[in-house]
Order: C-alpha cells, then sequence, then structure tokens
C-alpha cells in the first residue's frame, strides 16, 4: 500500500470578524472591509463591542460617541454606550 | 517693276543655279570652305526681295544632300550593334566589355563627323545670309535666318531618319561610360573592391569624400576619357539631338540609382541606407552629370542652375524609390524594431520628402490584415506587433496621423479575441525575470513603458492646471515645438485627440475602460500571490507601484490590500507558529500545539478585497474529504489565530493552497511532488484502498467526476495511478502502480491516460454542454410549446428576459449550438433555411 507523507500544507484562510452582522451600523461599510476613513481592513481598521452587543468600526463609533458628548448611546439599540470589556 | 529690272534678276538667279549645280555643297572635310562664288549675284536677289525664294531653295537643296548623303552616312555606322540589353548591361560588368569599344568608336567618330559637315554647312548659310542682306537689309526675326531655318530642318530631318535602334543605342552608350566611372569610382578607395556588402560600403562611403572620389575616379579615366564623354554629349546637343540623349541618360541614371537602392539593405534594417545613398548621388551621378551637361556660359540656363535641378530630380528618384520599398518592408521592419532603427530612420525622410503618408497606410494596412489579423496568430503575437507598430508609427511621425489611421483595425481586431485582456496584463506586469509565457524583452519594456507614461501624463496634468510660474514657461516650449496638422489628417479627430499616443493608452483604448484591465490584472495578481510559498512580494509592489501611477490609488486600492495581506500574513504565520506568542509564557501544551504546525503555513486573506475565490473553475473541496490529520492541523491553526487576534476567526479555503508530499511505493520509490489540495486529496483515499472506481471516488470526495477525471490525469501522468475499465466495462477504475512493472507492461492504461490530457480541455466542455443542455431542455421546450416556432434570436431574447439572475451568458451562436445539439437529440425540430 502506498504511503503518502504530506511533507508541507500551504493553506489560504481568511479573516472574519465574526460580528454576528455583515455591515457596520454606522458606516454602512462592511466589518470585514474598513471603514471610509480606512485604506486597510484588520488591525488598521478595528471593531469594537459595546455593553449591548452592537459592533462597530471602532473609528466610526469614536466619532459618534464624541458627537453625542456628554452621554453617548449605541446607534442601534438606544441604550447608554459603554465598551464591552474584552 | 520694270522688264529690264526683270531680267536683271532672271540672270542673277540663273546664274546663281549654275553655279550651284556646278560646285555642289562642299563635301569632304576641308577645313575652311571656298567663299560663295556668287556673292553678287545673291547681293542683287536680295536687294530685289528675292531672299525668301533664295533660302528657301538653298535649304530644300541641302535638305536633300543630308537626306541622301549624309545621314545614311551616319545612321549606317550603327547599324548591328546589339543594343537590346542596354539597361541589363549596368548590371553586370564583365559582358559591357564586348562591345563597348564600338558604341563608343561608332558614336564618337559618327557625331565627330557629322558635326564637322554640319559646322561647314551653317558657316556656308551664314555666308549666304550675308551675301543677301549686303544691302543692310537684315532679317525680320532670327527664325527667318537662314541658319535657324537650317538648324530646324536638320533636327526635324535627324529626327525623323533616326533608326528605333538609335535610342537604346545611346542609353547603351551612357549606361556603359556611368558604368566606368562608377568603377573607377568603387576603386578609388584604396583596398576595397567594388560591390561589396553594405557595412564596407558605408564605410567607403564616410572615407573618400563624395566630390575627392569622384576627381580621383577622373584621374584614373584620364582626362580624354572625360573630354570625350563630354564632346559626345554636346554634339548631341547640338544636333538637336539633346532631348533623346537626355532620354537615355535619365533612364540611365535612374536605373543606375534603382539598382543601387534595390541592392543595398535589402532585407536589412540594421543599417542606415539613406544618407550613404545620397552621399553617393553626390559623388557618381551628379558628377556624371556635371561632364555631360553644357559648360556653355552663354546658354539661358547655367550649368549650375541645370545641375541643381537634377540634383532635386534625382534626390527625390531617391526618396521616392526607396520609401517606397521600405513602406513595402514596413511590417518586417516592425517586427524587428528596435533593431531596425535606422530602416524607420530612413523611412521617416523619405516620407519628409514624398508625402507618401498615405501609401504607408494603405499598404500598412493590407500588411496586417493579410499577416497578422488572423486566427493563425498568437494574441501575444499580435500585442507586441502592436505595441512596435506604435513605437514605429510614432517614430516615423509624431504627429500620429498615422499610427490614428491604422491603429484602428488593430484594436477592433484586439477586442475580439478574448485572451486579449489577460495578455495585455501578463505584458504589463512581466518584467522577464518571473517565468510566464510572454517574451521577456517585450514584456520588460512595457513595464518601463508604464512607469514612464504615467509620468509623463502627470507632467502633462500639472502642465494644464498650472497657469501661473514655470507652468507658463513650459507652455512656452512647448508652443515652440508645435508643428502644424499634416494635411492628411482626418479632420474627424482633433489633434488633442491624437496626442495620446502612448502605448498603454492605446491598449486601454481596445477596450474603451481601464476597469476591465484592473480587474483583470486583480485575477492574476490574486493568482500569482494565491501560488506563491514565501510570502515575497517586492516584484509584485513595484508593478503595483507603477500601475498606481497609470490608473490612480483608488483603482488599486483592492490590489494594495491583497499585497498587504501576504505581507501580515508571514508576519502572523511565524507568530502563530512560535510557542508562547503574545508575550505569553510558552505552556506545554503550547509547545505542543507549535510542534504540530512546523509543516503547516497558511496565507490569510481579507476575503473582501480579493477576487471571487469561488467559482468558475475553482473547484470547492468539503473539509470533510480532507485526510484528518490535516484537518486537525488546520483546525489548531485557526484556534490559536483566534487566540493571537481575538475576536478574528479563520475561515479556510481548503481548495486552495499547495501541497508538498512524498509517495512512498511498495517496490521502495519514492516520489515528490508539489500539488494542490484537491490532488492531495484524491491521492490520500488511495492509501485507504489501492482502487476507486471514478464515480465511487468522486461521491466520496463530493466533487463532479468531470473535475475528478480533471485531476486524476497528473497523477496518471506520472505513472501514480493507472486508468482502467473496470470489469464490467462500465466506470473507469483507477488503480495505485506500485511497481513499476506494472506501468510498463499496461501501455493500454497508460493510453487511455495520456489521450484524456490532451481532451481534457474537451472533456470539461462536454460537461458544461451537457449543463447546458438539461437547463435550456426544458426552458426552450416550454416556450416552443406555447408559440410553436420562434427564431434563434427571438429565443435568445427571452432567455435574457427570463434569467433574472443573469444565469443566462450565452451568445446567439451559443444558444444556436445547444439547440442544434437538441436538434440531434430530436428533442427539437428545425424548419426554414
Amino acid at each position: 500500500m502506498v504511503k503518502v507523507k504530506i511533507v508541507s500544507w500551504h493553506g489560504v484562510a481568511s479573516w472574519t470578524w465574526d460580528a454576528q452582522d455583515d455591515a457596520c451600523g454606522i458606516c454602512r461599510q462592511d466589518f470585514d472591509g474598513c471603514c471610509p476613513d480606512c485604506k486597510m481592513p484588520g488591525d488598521d481598521c478595528p471593531l469594537i463591542w459595546g455593553t449591548c452587543n452592537h459592533a462597530f468600526h471602532l473609528h466610526c463609533i469614536l466619532k459618534w460617541v464624541h458627537a453625542q458628548n456628554p452621554r453617548a448611546q449605541c446607534p442601534m439599540c438606544r441604550r447608554p454606550w459603554d465598551f464591552r470589556a474584552s | 517693276m520694270d522688264i529690264t529690272a526683270l531680267a536683271v534678276v532672271e540672270g542673277a538667279w540663273n546664274s546663281y543655279l549654275s553655279v550651284l549645280d556646278s560646285e555642289p555643297l562642299p563635301v569632304g572635310t576641308g577645313s575652311q570652305p571656298s567663299p560663295l562664288p556668287f556673292g553678287a549675284e545673291l547681293a542683287l536677289l536680295g536687294s530685289r526681295g528675292q531672299t525668301e525664294l533664295v533660302v528657301a531653295h538653298y535649304t530644300s537643296t541641302l535638305e536633300k544632300a543630308f537626306r541622301r548623303h549624309y545621314l545614311p552616312q551616319f545612321w549606317q555606322r550603327f547599324e548591328g550593334i546589339e543594343t537590346e540589353n542596354a539597361n541589363t548591361h549596368i548590371q553586370s560588368e564583365d559582358e559591357l566589355i564586348t562591345d563597348r569599344g564600338s558604341v563608343e568608336e561608332a558614336l564618337a567618330h559618327g557625331l565627330q563627323e557629322l558635326s564637322a559637315t554640319v559646322q561647314r554647312h551653317e558657316a556656308r548659310v551664314n555666308e549666304l545670309a550675308a551675301a543677301l542682306s549686303g544691302n543692310g537689309m537684315g532679317f525680320v526675326s532670327d527664325r527667318e535666318h537662314p541658319s535657324s531655318q537650317f538648324r530646324t530642318m536638320l533636327s526635324a530631318l535627324l529626327v525623323t531618319t533616326a533608326p528605333s535602334t538609335f535610342a537604346g543605342l545611346l542609353q547603351l552608350y551612357f549606361s556603359q561610360r556611368l558604368q566606368d566611372f562608377s568603377h573607377k569610382f568603387n576603386n578609388a578607395a584604396p583596398g576595397e573592391a567594388p560591390q561589396t556588402n553594405e557595412e564596407e560600403d558605408v564605410d567607403r562611403m564616410e572615407g573618400v569624400e563624395g566630390a575627392g572620389g569622384a576627381s580621383l575616379a577622373l584621374q584614373t579615366l584620364g582626362l580624354e576619357w572625360e573630354r570625350r564623354l563630354s564632346a559626345v554629349a554636346q554634339q548631341l546637343r547640338d544636333l538637336a539631338l539633346g532631348a533623346v540623349s537626355e532620354e537615355a541618360y535619365t533612364n540611365v541614371l535612374k536605373a543606375k540609382i534603382e539598382a543601387r537602392l534595390r541592392q543595398e539593405g535589402a532585407n536589412c534594417f540594421e543599417v542606415p541606407v539613406l544618407a550613404p545613398a545620397l552621399k553617393w548621388l553626390q559623388a557618381v551621378p551628379m558628377a556624371f552629370l556635371r561632364i555631360i551637361l553644357p559648360e556653355d556660359p552663354q546658354s539661358p540656363v547655367g550649368q549650375d542652375t541645370q545641375l541643381i535641378q537634377w540634383q532635386c530630380r534625382l534626390q527625390w528618384l531617391v526618396y521616392e524609390t526607396l520609401g517606397s520599398r521600405r513602406t513595402a518592408e514596413l511590417f518586417d521592419i516592425i517586427v524587428d524594431y528596435p533593431e531596425s532603427g535606422p530602416a524607420v530612420e530612413d523611412l521617416q525622410q523619405c516620407l519628409q520628402n514624398t508625402n507618401h503618408h498615405k501609401q504607408v497606410v494603405a499598404s500598412f494596412r493590407a500588411a496586417l490584415h493579410r499577416r497578422l489579423l488572423h486566427p493563425g496568430a498568437a494574441t501575444n503575437d499580435i500585442l507586441t506587433q502592436f505595441v512596435s507598430t506604435i513605437r514605429v508609427l510614432r517614430a516615423l511621425d509624431p504627429a500620429g496621423v498615422l499610427l490614428a489611421a491604422v491603429r484602428g483595425p488593430l484594436q477592433r481586431y484586439l477586442r475580439a479575441r478574448k485572451d486579449t485582456i489577460r495578455c495585455i496584463v501578463t505584458m504589463l506586469t512581466d518584467d522577464g525575470t518571473g517565468g510566464g509565457g510572454v517574451g521577456g524583452a517585450g514584456g520588460e519594456s512595457l513595464l518601463e513603458e508604464l512607469g514612464s507614461s504615467g509620468k509623463a501624463e502627470m507632467d502633462d496634468c500639472e502642465g494644464d492646471l498650472d497657469v501661473s510660474g514655470d507652468g507658463a514657461q513650459v507652455d512656452d516650449t512647448a508652443a515652440e515645438e508645435w508643428m502644424p496638422e499634416a494635411v492628411d489628417a482626418e479632420p474627424r479627430r482633433t489633434s488633442r485627440s491624437r496626442w495620446v499616443t502612448d502605448i498603454i493608452s492605446m491598449l486601454i483604448a481596445i477596450y474603451g475602460s481601464k476597469e476591465l484591465l484592473v480587474n483583470e490584472y486583480r485575477a492574476l495578481l490574486a493568482e500569482r500571490l494565491l501560488a506563491k510559498e514565501d510570502y515575497a512580494t517586492e516584484r509584485e509592489l513595484r508593478t503595483l507601484e507603477l500601475l498606481k501611477l497609470r490608473f490612480g490609488e483608488t483603482n488599486m486600492h483592492n490590489c494594495e490590500v491583497m499585497l498587504r495581506d501576504i505581507k501580515d500574513s508571514k508576519r502572523v504565520n511565524e507568530n502563530v507558529k512560535t510557542p508562547g506568542m503574545n508575550g505569553a509564557l510558552a505552556t506545554p501544551d503550547d509547545v505542543q500545539q507549535a510542534k504540530q504546525l512546523k509543516d503547516m503555513d497558511a496565507t490569510i486573506l481579507s476575503e473582501l478585497f480579493w477576487p471571487s475565490l469561488t467559482g468558475a473553475g475553482k473547484e470547492e473541496i468539503l473539509s470533510t474529504s480532507l485526510p484528518e490529520k490535516v484537518q486537525k492541523k488546520l483546525d489548531v491553526y485557526a484556534s490559536r489565530y483566534h487566540t493571537l487576534k481575538a475576536p478574528r476567526k479563520l475561515k479556510w479555503h481548503p481548495q486552495l493552497g499547495t501541497v508538498k508530499m512524498d509517495l512512498t511505493f511498495d517496490d521502495g520509490r519514492t516520489m515528490t511532488f508539489d500539488v494542490s489540495p484537491l490532488h492531495a486529496v484524491i491521492i490520500c483515499k488511495f492509501e485507504e484502498q489501492p482502487e476507486w472506481l471514478a464515480g465511487d471516488l468522486a461521491t466520496t470526495l463530493q466533487v463532479s467526476a468531470a473535475v475528478l477525471r480533471n485531476k486524476v490525469v497528473l497523477w496518471v501522468n506520472h505513472g501514480v495511478l493507472m486508468e482502467t475499465r473496470s470489469a464490467d466495462g462500465g466506470d473507469v477504475l483507477y488503480s495505485m502502480v506500485e511497481y513499476r512493472e506494472q506501468l510498463n507492461g499496461s501501455d493500454a492504461g497508460r493510453s487511455i491516460g495520456s489521450q484524456d490530457d490532451v481532451d481534457l480541455r474537451d472533456a470539461s466542455d462536454e460537461e458544461q454542454r451537457q449543463r447546458d443542455l438539461v437547463k435550456y431542455d426544458s426552458l426552450v421546450r416550454g416556450l416552443l410549446t406555447n408559440y410553436g416556432a420562434l427564431r434563434v434570436d427571438r429565443i435568445h431574447g427571452f432567455l435574457v428576459m427570463m434569467a433574472s439572475d443573469n444565469s443566462y451568458d450565452k451568445t446567439v451562436e451559443q444558444l444556436d449550438a445547444v439547440l442544434a445539439h437538441l436538434v440531434r437529440e430530436n428533442k427539437l425540430a428545425v424548419d426554414g433555411e
């Protein structure tokens, strides 16, 4: 019987934020893409979750939070916005 | 008038006649004719108004004498001299020797004798005129002067009595003289044989300055040679044979020039021909003309003026001859470009002087259709030729008129080819270092073109935008370089549009938009990057930078992300495989996992930015069919990635990537392969059982039979698997080749495999057609049941309308083929036409 030995396996994968949703509720861009201000997806344009479990591009929600001073609410559910501890 | 006067006149006339009878016209070669013996009578006749009568009578007497006596004598000399090959003699020197003596002898002596006779008679006529007008009554006009009447009579006689061979004879004579001269001229350069090859010829031309070589040649030929030639030419002119002789030497010079151009640079484009030819024109034909043309200072047109006229004519001949030949050869010149640069330069100068642009366009278009734009030519070759054409025509005509006229058919044709865009992208990005189908040289220069033209375009924009300061200066220089539009430019196109002549724009113009090109590049880039195992992207980065210059950052953004992914993958891949990632302490479990992944690598993509990874030609394999140990490693990898990059997760594309594997057979052989995952999965199945029916294997792996067949071929070709018919003759049976002898013994099995390799394409086409048939069979039949009968284009229209999700992607022709198949299966009937 033939013996197959796999010397090396170079696989291809794609990453995803696994956000249970496709697009950011603020900029309507894909989570796995990047916010309108960014060029590079991934590390350069991360996602952030609120305590209400809604996710946004970090840059998008920061802008929103700054605009909503003093007490920001989640754009989706109107609950007070707090960053979820990871 | 009274009777006595009449008697006197009659007496004078009679005595004139008698004298003329008794002493006829002076024959022979006496140096000075005796004075007219009837001067007194003539004066009387003249004074009585009988001048016209006397002149007419005398002239007709002379005419008779010339017709009967002198001219036959003259023409007789040339009888029997072969003149038919006057022109061909120019070519071969040895043959010339044979009768060159006789021609020259006959012509020189004949002419000398005849002109002596003519001169004597002319002197006589002048005396006659003087005597007639002795009382001071002159002739009203020059034309009435007896000597001019004599000349007219003589030339009429010569022209009418000349034998038909005379023109040829003159031609032969001049061609011999010219041959002598050019031969001596060629020999004038020391140590060089005449008629050498081009290169030496050019050296020689440059070594011996035109006039210097000519005078050297004259010295060797001797003063006598020059004097005789010049005398013959002069005498011909004097005898009113100037027109005939001019025609003769014009022909000779023309033939000589054409012959020279023909032999120079025939099918050889690397050497300039025009400049040496013009130099030679000065040195030989013009010097020759200098001898022949009259140096008479009193002639209305001085020799210099005449020479200048001749020079213009001959130069034009050179431009015209060389130009039309190069025009005919333009296609080959372009094929050889840039080696053929000198030929292009020659043609450019010729065109400048002849304005034969129209002919160039017509002949080149014809050549294109005949030699390039047909199914036999590979798209790559057409594109390469297109690029060279752009370069050459741009050199020929910077205004771009030629190019605008020629590029249309090329672009139209290329548009109709399917693989054009792929070829363009390959040419653009292949810089010759990477392996690839396209020839290195063309690709290399195109990549450079990408850089240079991109910059040029940017400069252009700046110039347009910048109105003040430096911009104004730039505009000034541009204004000075402005050239008027060529006369034969197409008025429909503005000069502005013609200015855009850089190669990339032309290539893009084939499709009219750059999006197609960018997308194709993306697909190609994806293919290349996914095939990489070493994460090296320097070359692609360089290309991308150039493309960004050309197409703008936004258009190339996806590609930029793709390259970033590869770069990041390298880093992440290392991190994932190192125990104690994220600066945490390495737990034993951690070390264990890292060790497991030693033979694992991964390329991690930002999927949104990549072209669709699945779809036509990219077969899916289910992760369930992966070998268990591989699947486990993938899972470990993914979980470690998740730890590293939380909350991000990995999604594997098991059909992509590369696998390196060793196969060890029962007879101890070991073979190493680099294959795709699907290949690997297939062969792994043979570890479980040595024989698989094709259908079973396909079901197990959950791939279609066509895909399986497609992949198995690789193993069959490497002699790892054997393809046979199963015992019941139904399905194909694949079995492991464990012993090499097994393979040699069963050629039959092997031949199926290799044949399949050839038929691979057909097989998948067939598969595709089967799918089409199933898909359209019911649709079309439903349609036809309702409508009875429909034309193909109407069916096509319906299908387009009904397929809301773009699932219908056939052209009318393809639909036609599908329907034809249905007809063959007796499912449909076709009527009419």
